[in-house]
């Protein structure tokens, strides 16, 4: 994964969170995900622009996340911020601000991620500005039951842009650009699946490891 | 005789006015002594082995070393009693009776509050500069009312002493210093994360340590104190909530999750923020190492070319700001945000504290009146042009002259500087192991020799000496109107003139009126010859007195009045300090001078050559020249009068004391030591301190002994 986040600030994008990001890493971010049933697992893998060495654990099925860090082996178990009303009626709106339409399938590009092969679509919008998405999707059918999951986790978009997403196929590879092709032809935001396993996965994977203390405890607060 | 003139400095060159082994001008010079900073030095480390730590929080950081020594006395029984030494507090109730020990008082500290309460009298300070009640300020501003030799008699003996205990307490025994105790509220990652640090508190650990490492003369016109702190470490109380674009943040559109991809995920739920807000962090560590501090005091004229001592303090001191929590490596850049924030305030630090440290100390400075030239009349002042150089390792010295325009015939070129030989002759005083005596290295109490430190000293031309009696001279300093009653009285003078006139009668004494005043300036000359003999080593002549009787007063022209005409001479001394109680006190303040001559009035000398006498009315005309030799009596006993109020008798001496010694009591048997020396024309006054003090462990010293050796009350 690469973000161009210069440009993003430069755009508006994402606003007071592009400042979490970690700028002055260049390279290429790397992150595990592992999907469960209503549960999912992310690892940094090496350090990255949202940083290094932690696991975040999503399980729909409780309020809140786990964040846990390897190397204090020390966890964080967090309540999903309730976002205030006024915010809410906000995020609604901006929710809606940018909505995606197809704007071509390319037949003719056709591209293997991971081993599989996958079209490209790109989607377009034109609020709050010019964006093109161009996604690689593969429709294999082994994949169908989980691409709903991972379009989700790979964009947290709203349900109708993952439900857009997902009616071509569970996306492998992703480029997003803004404006004008000729003037910025490197997309700012790009993705790209490495490795696709399938298997099946443990409860113990999308639980607090054993031995890790609270974090709180660990530094030297009352938990 | 002549002196030996330092080596290290070339002998002068006689000037075109010829002037070769006596200084030409109307000089005075000051010097320093290494002794002094180095008995400071030591007390000074003595008190802070005593000490444990300081601390601020609220902001004010509270050097209350004094009071951290009383507590040490009280809960030692007294057995650790060096606060004793240092303050001796009134009790309540105190009594306004004279001498009542609740009014507390002699210790040293309480010497030196005196000293400056005084002077801030002197100089019509509206509040002494510290904290007092409506009371004790009611009472200061109505003593401003009074004349300023006034003022501080003016106070009762309690109100003297609760202005004194304000002052020791406060700005000697207590330095506060404040500081910005707050910082922020500041914003974060884009308005993510709002924080402020409420309250920054410290400690300073002294850890019954010596923490003065210098004082000493480092440098010409410099004296260098390094104080080195053995940690100064504190907490900055932190408060952090949610900023206002974190809200927004959560609410991110859809453009703006497909940007950040899986980071959407991460960050939507749990930005670092919250994590950073769930780790509660209360608190920064504040760490300013070991602060070294310098303050370096030098003599530096102000508008008026006046010198004072001023301060330049600095403070090093490796600032660190650390969180001591556990902090993910992921919140890391969040921590090191805030942690530079604190940090560059403690940077600030060092240099807020020297600021205040040294506003503070030229405040005590001047409070002090440690000014030079010295607080001569004002009319001495307009003369005064002050330099100051020094040498490093041994004296600071500083010296004052004449302003070239007072003396036509000196052009300026032709001005003594800084570096002039007067300094050097008065090193070679000090330096000198014989005749002309050096400072004593002993003196003697109760048969016992106890050491003498030498710490200062000034040189003083006999121009200079002259130049201050013609102007008391010029102000009617010595016009003496005589009393009504007693041996220098009008009825006195009347009967003795009856007595010498066979067939006088000058009918009522108290329809009389006499009046005896010096017509020409008086002389007062150092006597070199004499003091190297052991005698008196100053003579004062009055040349030309003039001595009227007369029944005229303003509105009714006289009918008789008879004129006298005689000269008068007496040894004459100088002493620095102010008459109390009948005796001269050095640590008094003379509201007029810092020195003063006082006249022997135990062998005063009349010159017959000059005496002669003229009258008007024939009531007196019987009153011839015939009559003077047995008018010396009378005439002396009114130059006794003219004079009464400068005795020599009053300088302080201890049996067997030579002339050239004074003995200023300082409590028990330790005194300020006044030696003078005359050489070149040029006096030379060496100040120093003698007795039990000195070399005495102030760390064994109970407070019943502190109190022996100053023979405190209480």
């Amino acid at each position: 994964m690469r973000l161009d986040i210069g440009r993003a600030r430069a755009l508006g994008l994402a606003g007071p969170r592009l400042a979490m990001l970690d700028q002055a890493h260049a390279a290429d971010t790397s992150v595990a995900v592992v999907h469960g049933d209503g549960r999912v697992r992310l690892s940094s893998i090496g350090s990255g622009v949202f940083g290094s060495d932690y696991v975040h654990i999503r399980d729909e099925t409780q309020e809140g996340f786990l964040y846990v860090c390897p190397s204090l082996r020390a966890f964080l178990q967090l309540p999903s911020p309730p976002l205030p009303e006024a915010v809410t009626a906000t995020a609604a709106v901006r929710a809606r601000a940018a909505e995606f339409t197809v704007q071509a399938v390319d037949a003719s590009d056709q591209e293997r991620v991971a081993g599989r092969v996958c079209q490209a679509v790109t989607l377009t919008a034109a609020v709050p500005f010019a964006v093109r998405w161009r996604l690689w999707l593969c429709g294999d059918v082994d994949l169908r039951p989980f691409a709903q999951a991972a379009a989700a986790v790979l964009t947290d978009a709203p349900p109708p842009v993952a439900d857009l997403v997902t009616g071509f196929g569970m996306p492998l590879r992703g480029a997003l650009s803004f404006g004008d092709p000729a003037a910025f032809p490197e997309p700012a935001s790009a993705f790209q699946l490495d490795e696709l396993v399938l298997r099946v996965v443990t409860d113990a994977e999308f639980n607090g490891p054993d031995g890790y203390t609270d974090l709180r405890a660990a530094s030297g607060q009352s938990p | 005789m002549s002196l030996p003139i330092s080596p290290n400095q070339p002998e002068e060159a006689p000037g075109p006015l010829g002037y070769l082994i006596t200084t030409p001008y109307a000089l005075m010079s000051f010097e320093l002594e290494e002794q002094f900073l180095d008995d400071v030095k030591d007390l000074s480390n003595q008190a802070s082995s005593l000490l444990t730590s300081f601390s601020g929080d609220h902001g004010t950081l509270n050097i209350n070393w004094l009071d951290q020594l009383q507590a040490l006395n009280q809960s030692s029984n007294g057995s650790i009693g060096l606060f004793c030494l240092l303050h001796n507090p009134s009790t309540s109730p105190c009594s306004d009776t004279p001498g009542d020990p609740s009014q507390g008082g002699g210790a040293l500290l309480d010497t030196v509050a005196v000293n400056a309460l005084q002077k801030l009298l002197l100089a019509g300070a509206v509040n002494p500069g510290v904290s007092i009640s409506a009371a004790l300020q009611q009472a200061w501003t109505q003593a401003l009312q009074e004349p300023s030799a006034q003022r501080w008699p003016a106070l009762t003996p309690c109100q003297q002493a609760g202005l004194r205990d304000a002052y020791v307490e406060q700005k000697l025994g207590n330095i506060a210093i404040s500081y910005p105790s707050t910082i922020g509220p500041n914003t974060i990652l884009d308005g993510l994360l709002e924080w402020q640090v409420t309250d920054i508190s410290f400690e300073v650990d002294i850890n019954r340590t010596q923490v003065v490492t210098t004082l000493a003369i480092t440098g010409p016109n410099d004296v260098q104190c390094v104080i080195d702190l053995p940690k100064v470490s504190g907490k900055a109380w932190l408060e952090t909530y949610p900023g206002p674009t974190y809200w927004i943040a959560l609410a991110v559109d859809a453009v703006s999750c497909a940007f950040l991809g899986i980071g959407c995920a991460l960050l939507a739920e749990a930005i670092l923020v919250g994590l950073f807000l769930a780790l509660n962090i209360a608190y920064l560590s504040v760490d300013l190492g070991s602060p070294h501090v310098v303050i370096d005091t030098s003599l530096q004229p102000d508008q008026n070319q006046v010198l004072w001592p001023t301060p330049a303090v600095s403070v090093t001191a490796n600032t660190s700001v650390l969180i001591v929590n556990v902090v993910p490596p992921n919140l890391a850049t969040i921590a090191g945000l805030i942690v530079s924030a604190v940090a560059s305030w403690t940077n600030l630090l060092p240099n807020l504290i020297a600021t205040q440290l040294q506003s503070q100390l030229a405040g005590l400075f001047h409070d002090l009146g440690l000014r030079f030239p010295l607080a001569e009349s004002p009319v001495m002042d307009q003369f005064a042009g002050s330099e100051a150089s020094g040498a490093s390792n041994s004296y600071l010295d500083a010296i004052s002259q004449e302003d070239p325009a007072y003396s036509q015939l000196n052009p300026s070129e032709e001005m003594i500087t800084a570096e002039d030989q007067l300094t050097y002759r008065f090193r070679s005083l000090v330096t000198a192991p014989s005749s002309p005596p050096a400072f004593p290295q002993q003196v003697s109490a109760d048969g016992v020799d106890e050491p003498c430190h030498l710490y200062a000293g000034f040189g003083i031309s006999q121009n200079y000496l002259n130049l201050l009696i013609n102007q008391l001279w010029q102000t009617g300093y010595f016009r003496f109107r005589l009393p009504a009653t007693g041996s220098d009285s009008v009825a006195a003078l009347a009967a003795a003139v009856e007595s010498a006139v066979p067939g006088l009668h000058l009918g009522d004494p108290a329809l009389l009126h006499a009046q005896l005043s010096p017509d020409t300036s008086p002389r007062l000359l150092l006597t070199e010859h004499d003091a190297l003999a052991g005698r008196n080593y100053a003579a004062v002549h009055f040349d030309d007195l003039r001595l009227w009787l007369t029944d005229g007063v303003r509105g009714k022209p006289a009918s008789r009045l008879i004129e006298f005409r005689f000269g008068a001479q007496m040894a004459g001394q100088i002493a620095f300090g102010a008459p109390s109680s009948g005796q001269i006190d050095i640590t008094k303040v003379n509201p007029n001078r810092t020195f003063d001559i006082y006249y022997d009035l135990t062998a005063i000398t009349l010159d017959p050559a000059v005496q002669s006498v003229a009258t008007y009315g024939p009531a007196v005309a019987s009153v011839t020249d015939a009559a003077l030799p047995a008018l010396q009596s009378i005439f002396t006993a009114l130059v006794r009068g003219m004079l009464a109020g400068n005795q020599a008798a009053w300088i302080p001496r201890q049996p067997g004391d030579p002339i050239t010694i004074q003995r200023f009591p300082l409590g028990g048997d330790n005194w300020i030591i006044c030696q003078l020396n005359v050489a070149r024309g040029n006096l030379y006054a060496q100040l120093g301190l003698g007795g039990t003090l000195l070399g005495f462990d102030f760390q064994d010293l109970s407070c019943a002994a502190a109190k022996f050796l100053l023979a405190l009350s209480g």
